[in-house]
């Protein structure tokens, strides 16, 4: 399983990089705005993403509607501080598979992952 | 500015050092200040506010209390850079989850980072800030909301 | 696989299938015998017509040689009885044999196919008679084939002398033939009767199987369903929540509740879009967000605990028409879940809730909460305020609200540095609403009021932390805004006035920055229910020095006001205990012989009951029990002027807070003058407050207060007479 994570923020993509569940995969990349993500995308071809909302260049819900037109079956699981209901229903219409909000403990982002890999 | 509102930002930024730093802060006795006094540590995250209100909300502390919270957070790279970036995450962290009470037409910026003073900032003449000093260990932060 | 498919239909199905076949075989019987009955009735009339043809052939000889003894042409009556013997000839043949049979005469181009007869008896009349033709043959063939020319009358005599001889057998088997053949025929039409007797019998004993074990059924399977039915309109008539279930398309399904009906006021829900339903109710965004909402309902990936929580109408407030043609407002909440069927999502099933009853009484709380707080800011009153005292009360409010903010800033995190400002910012917030109240500023006052009761209970929290302050700093967020746009009204209405009129003298103002006095007596008295008369004397510019203009009012505000809200009692008992309803408070400043000033307030109430302070004590923690019985009279009278302390037996605005006296006493010591206090009981109370004559001015109205400076630094004078 290839994993690519996108966050603005270094200290939040490596806290990503650190977790249990993440040990287990294959990080190719990362990514610090959406542009750069969807090219990563491109030159990866990642089977999941984590991708950030809030970022500079190119918000995340434009970056999720891009890698899924590169790479339909790209399994992304938003990790978020926009803890509002409509941010949320509008990542996973436009075909997120998860939402996971900032802060997240340990346990939150394993579990979140699990329900990421679930039927691969 | 009402009770409720402040109280978001005071939640979200115990919620943030419980879930990430596993530490609880103190919130110390809110006070005002004008919009030409600013609260500044040593390194402070500015989140722009726009759309239903406008205005700033922003989380300044020291370096030393940036660092605890990056070994906290598993880091052990204490560099400038992490410094400035945790501080931001702070801010940007606190102001996104306050959507889930001010819903979506409460617009955030991506964080600016301030090393030093905020001379620079302008805020609103007519609005006084809502400071909320933070106590983590010994060391003193502060979260400040200017909000219409 | 097909039949398994069936179900329960399966008996059914199978019966109406046998039915069907049953049908077609005796029809497919009666197609093939019907068909050989009419080759035998065809057969049957050739062997008739046999019997006809001896006759015939008899006939033709007769002719033939009446011809040819008048010597007449031939010809024709000779190919007559040739085609007679033909004919006879091929069919007696045909009928052994069978074979193809002309069916007119024998030139003629239809033809029957004749089967060879098939019957024991048939049989043995056709060779009889065969075995008789042969003779026919030896004697008429010859003849034939000679032609009509080559003809004799002797042949014709020895042929008919043959024939006439022989006819009468040919003619019996042949009529036999016949006989044998139509009871061969009749015997295939009785068995086809009999065949669709039995059919006509299996048809109706299988209706019979359907009827009454299928049909049987199917009414058991009815009343089933009519009882379930029943019971699902039972349970959709009385549930209190709207139900119903949406398909992909988000179409309204057709079964919902009677509830949906009440809470929508519409009943033609049935296969509309949810977007019609919801169109009136929330705006576009909203609805374009519930669709996209219920959409994820639908992804299979999408986590069902995360769907929860994402909700967007958990609850809603929507404007409906009513049955009485208004627009009401409702709060309603909807709830979404997956049904599956065959572990895939077929539908959501919607459950409405009507919360408006529950949401009503939050608001009704909330309102009378908002209420409470409300800024009715009724600022006519300030109008008729002097100016300076206005703006001199605006100063000392907003000095109060800076030194609380300064304090809030550099507060000690500990639970007794907290409880020190709690008593600080009391007195402070107390002051400012004594003040607001004297002026008349309601909205300050209001506002003052509520920060009392926010400390209040910050107070009486089990735990004071920082974040216990937050409400109190949003009223004083709230207090400095009014201060502010006060100001800025103030300075609004100067402007008016400067072009309207020369500014008054100073010293009229000054006079009047104590006449409030007057009307804070009478206001006060009228909320208390009391009759009271003020006397002043010397409270006016002339006499009080400019220093102490503010203090002095101050001081003497407090006191005025403990003095009717305290010390005057309500007519009634003032006429029990034989005195006018109307009490006196006799107020006045003066300097004395020692170059000290003295302010001084008299009543003539109740005076002071070193039980009751006793009491109150107690009750409010002050002192403990075992600490009160060694204090003597004078110590116990000093607890009035402890923080905290109140002898109202209700909190109202006037009076009753636990500041006053401590204020007061604060108030005094910053400008080094002392206090007096003698009362008699029933008779009345004595303040005396003595101001040094060498004014040693602070420049903070609020100072942070030395803790260590206790009541016996202020001097008491107890007269009990």
């Amino acid at each position: 399983m290839k994993l690519l994570i996108v966050d603005d923020s270094n200290i939040i993509r490596r806290k990503i990089r650190r977790s249990n569940k993440v040990g287990d995969l294959e990080v190719v990349g990362s990514a610090c705005n959406g542009l750069e993500a969807v090219e990563l995308v491109k030159q990866t071809q990642p089977d999941l993403v984590t991708m950030d909302l809030t970022m500079p260049e190119m918000d995340g819900i434009e970056s999720i509607e891009k890698i899924l037109e590169v790479k339909p079956d790209t399994r992304i699981l938003v990790v978020s501080a926009l803890a509002d209901k409509a941010t949320a229903i509008r990542a996973l219409t436009i075909g997120a598979r998860g939402f996971i909000c900032k802060p997240f403990t340990e346990d939150e982002l394993n579990d979140a992952f699990e329900q990421l890999l679930e039927d691969i | 500015m009402k009770e409720e509102q402040l109280q978001v930002f005071i939640e979200g930024t115990k919620y943030f050092f419980s879930t990430f730093a596993g530490q609880q802060v103190d919130v110390g006795v809110p006070y005002l200040v004008s919009s030409d006094t600013k609260v500044a540590f040593d390194y402070t995250g500015i989140i722009g506010i726009a759309g239903a209100r406008k205005g700033c909300v922003y989380f300044s502390a020291p370096g030393r209390l940036l660092a605890k919270l990056l070994q906290a957070l598993g880091e052990d790279d204490l560099e400038d850079d992490n410094l400035c970036d945790v501080v931001g995450e702070v801010a940007n962290t606190v102001s996104g989850n306050a959507r889930r009470d001010l819903g979506p037409e409460f617009v955030i910026s991506v964080p600016v980072i301030v090393k030093g003073q905020l001379e620079d900032i302008k805020l609103p003449r007519e609005i006084r800030s809502f400071v909320i000093p933070i106590t983590w260990g010994q060391d003193k932060a502060a979260l400040v909301i200017c909000l219409e | 696989m097909l039949l398994h498919d069936l179900g329960k239909y399966r008996g059914i199905v199978a019966a109406i299938t046998l039915f069907l076949v049953l049908d077609t075989c005796v029809l497919a019987l009666n197609y093939f015998v019907s068909k050989e009955i009419q080759q035998e009735t065809e057969s049957v009339n050739l062997a008739g017509r046999q019997g006809m043809l001896t006759q015939k052939l008899l006939k033709s000889l007769y002719e033939l040689q009446d011809d040819l003894a008048v010597n007449l042409d031939v010809q024709e009556n000779f190919q007559e009885f040739a085609d007679t013997f033909e004919l006879f000839d091929v069919t007696l043949v045909a009928l052994k044999e069978g074979g193809m049979v002309p069916v007119i005469d024998i030139n003629d181009a239809e033809k029957i196919d004749v089967k060879p007869v098939n019957s024991e008896a048939a049989m043995q009349s056709v060779d009889a008679g065969l075995q008789l033709w042969q003779q026919y043959r030896e004697i008429l063939g010859p003849i034939i084939n000679n032609g009509s020319t080559q003809v004799s009358l002797l042949d014709i005599h020895e042929s008919i002398a043959t024939v006439k001889e022989t006819n009468a057998t040919l003619l019996k088997f042949m009529n036999d033939l016949t006989r044998y053949m139509e009871q061969q025929a009749n015997e295939k039409t009785q068995m086809l009767q009999y065949v669709e007797l039995a059919a006509v019998i299996a048809a109706v004993l299988n209706f019979f199987v359907i009827m009454f074990i299928f049909v049987g059924r199917l009414k058991k399977n009815d009343e089933q369903l009519e009882l379930s039915q029943k019971e699902n309109a039972e349970i959709l008539g009385t549930v209190k929540e709207g139900l119903f279930l949406l398909d992909q398309e988000l179409i309204i399904g057709s079964q919902y509740s009677q509830e949906l009906v009440n809470i929508f006021g519409r009943q033609d829900l049935d296969g509309k879009k949810l977007a019609v339903l919801l169109k009136d109710m929330v705006s576009d965004s909203e609805l374009q967000l519930s669709e996209d909402y219920i959409g994820l309902l639908f992804k299979e990936h999408v986590n069902e605990n995360l769907i929860q929580s994402l909700n967007p109408l958990k609850q809603i407030e929507v404007n409906l028409l009513g049955a009485t043609g208004l627009f009401e407002t409702k709060y309603l909440s909807f709830q979404f879940n997956r049904v599956r069927v065959n572990k895939r999502v077929s539908h959501v099933l919607v459950t409405v809730m009507d919360r408006t009853v529950e949401v009503e009484l939050e608001r009704e709380l909330e309102e009378a909460k908002t209420k409470a707080k409300g800024e009715v800011d009724s600022l006519v009153s300030i109008l008729s305020i002097e100016k300076s005292a206005f703006i001199d009360f605006l100063d000392k409010a907003s000095d109060g609200i800076n030194l609380i903010n300064e304090e809030l800033k550099s507060s000690n995190q500990d639970h007794k540095a907290y409880m020190a400002n709690v008593v600080q910012f009391q007195r402070i917030i107390h002051s400012i609403k004594g003040d607001a109240s004297a002026l008349d500023v309601s909205p300050v006052e209001k506002k003052t009021h509520e920060m009392e009761d926010v400390l209040t209970d910050i107070r009486n929290s089990d735990e004071i932390t920082g974040n216990s302050f937050l409400p109190f700093t949003v009223k004083l967020d709230e207090l400095f805004s009014q201060i502010g746009s006060l100001r800025l009204l103030s300075e609004q209405i100067a402007n008016i006035s400067d072009q309207h009129s020369d500014a008054q003298p100073i010293a009229q103002s000054n006079t009047q920055s104590f006449a409030e006095i007057n009307s804070l007596v009478k206001r006060v008295a009228e909320d208390e229910n009391k009759m009271v008369n003020l006397v002043t004397q010397g409270l006016d510019s002339h006499h009080v020095p400019p220093a102490y203009i503010r203090k002095v009012r101050e001081v003497a505000v407090q006191l005025v006001r403990n003095a009717v809200v305290h010390g005057i009692e309500e007519p009634n008992k003032r006429v029990e205990l034989g005195k006018s309803p109307q009490g006196t408070i006799k107020a006045s400043f003066l300097k004395k012989a020692d170059g000290n000033y003295s302010l001084t307030i008299i009543d003539d109430g109740a005076g002071l009951s070193v039980n009751r302070i006793k009491r109150h004590a107690l009750q409010n923690d002050l002192v403990s029990e075992q600490d009160i019985e060694k204090m003597s009279n004078g110590e116990i009278l000093n607890l009035i002027f402890q923080p905290g302390f109140s002898t109202a037996s209700d909190v109202s605005m006037h009076a009753g807070r636990g500041v006053g006296l401590d204020v007061i006493k604060q108030s005094v010591m910053e400008a080094g003058g002392k206090m007096k206090l003698s009362y008699k009981q029933n008779k009345g109370c004595r303040f005396e407050i003595v101001l040094p004559g060498k004014i040693t001015t602070t420049t903070k109205t609020y100072n942070e207060t030395d803790q260590n400076i206790g009541v016996e630094q202020v001097n008491h004078e107890v007269v009990n007479s």
